[in-house]
C-alpha cells in the first residue's frame, strides 16, 4: 500500500510540510511534476488536470527506493500512471488559486479502466467544470 | 499566465506545455502578441520552461475585470482536444 504524503491546507501542491528536499523535473510557469522527500519517504507528485485553470488536482504516490529513477526515465505521467494502474495507493488533491491545497484523499483504482482523473473526481466529489470556475 | 508560442493544435501545445497526451477535456484558443498588448498586458518570449514558453503579465492587480480584458483578447472558438 505504501506510506502516504503529508499534505496542509493553504500550502503549495509542490511545498507541502516538513519537506527535506523538493526537485521539480517537470514545469511550465509552474511545477507540474516532481519529487519530494519528506520523513524519508519519496514520492512523486504530478498535475493530473487543470494546469491551466484556477483549480488543478494533482496526485501523490510514493517511490520505493529502486523507482526513484522511473519518472525521469519514463516521464512522471507515464511513472504515476504505471504505479498507480498496478494498485498502489495515493493521495488525489484539490488546489485553488489563490488559496493552496484546500482538500485531499487518498485512493486507490479499483477500476483499471476508469482513468485517474475520473476517479480522483469521484474521490472529491468535483466536476471538471468547477476547476475552470474554481 | 503561461502561454505557448505558436499556432498549434490541443494535441501539439498539451504536448510541448504538459509534455503528455491530450484528453477530450483540452481546448486550445489562439491569439496574437499584438492584441494583448493593445490590452495592456506585458508579453515576455523568455524560453523559461520551453523555447516557445510565454509569459502574459498585467501591471496591477490580476482582478475579474483583467481576467475579462484577457479573455476578450482570444477568439470565440477554442478547439477541442480528440
Amino acid at each position: 500500500m505504501g506510506q502516504q504524503i503529508e499534505l496542509k491546507e493553504g500550502l503549495l501542491p509542490w511545498d507541502p510540510p516538513h519537506a527535506d528536499h523538493v526537485e521539480i523535473l517537470q514545469r511550465f510557469g509552474i511545477p507540474l511534476a516532481g519529487l519530494i522527500r519528506q520523513f524519508g519517504e519519496t514520492y512523486l507528485f504530478w498535475c493530473l488536470e487543470g494546469e491551466s485553470t484556477p483549480g488543478n488536482l494533482w496526485g501523490y504516490v510514493s517511490l520505493r527506493s529502486e523507482e526513484e529513477d522511473l519518472p525521469r526515465a519514463v516521464s512522471p505521467e507515464k511513472a504515476f500512471s504505471q504505479l498507480v494502474e498496478d494498485g498502489r495507493q495515493f493521495i488525489v488533491a484539490l488546489n485553488v488559486e489563490g488559496q493552496g491545497i484546500i482538500t485531499w484523499k487518498p485512493l486507490e483504482l479499483i477500476n483499471e479502466s476508469l482513468p485517474i482523473q475520473d476517479a480522483a473526481h469521484q474521490a472529491l466529489g468535483i466536476t471538471e467544470e468547477q476547476l475552470e470556475i474554481a | 499566465m503561461s502561454l505557448v508560442r505558436g499556432r498549434w493544435s490541443a494535441e501539439d501545445a498539451v504536448g510541448q506545455a504538459y509534455d503528455r497526451a491530450v484528453r477530450r477535456s483540452d481546448r486550445v484558443r489562439h491569439t496574437t502578441v499584438r492584441r494583448l498588448r493593445h490590452a495592456g498586458f506585458r508579453v515576455i518570449s523568455d524560453g523559461e520552461d520551453h523555447p516557445n514558453h510565454v509569459s502574459v503579465e498585467f501591471p496591477g492587480k490580476w482582478d475579474d475585470y483583467v481576467a475579462e480584458k484577457f479573455d476578450s483578447c482570444f477568439g470565440n472558438g477554442a478547439v477541442g482536444g480528440s
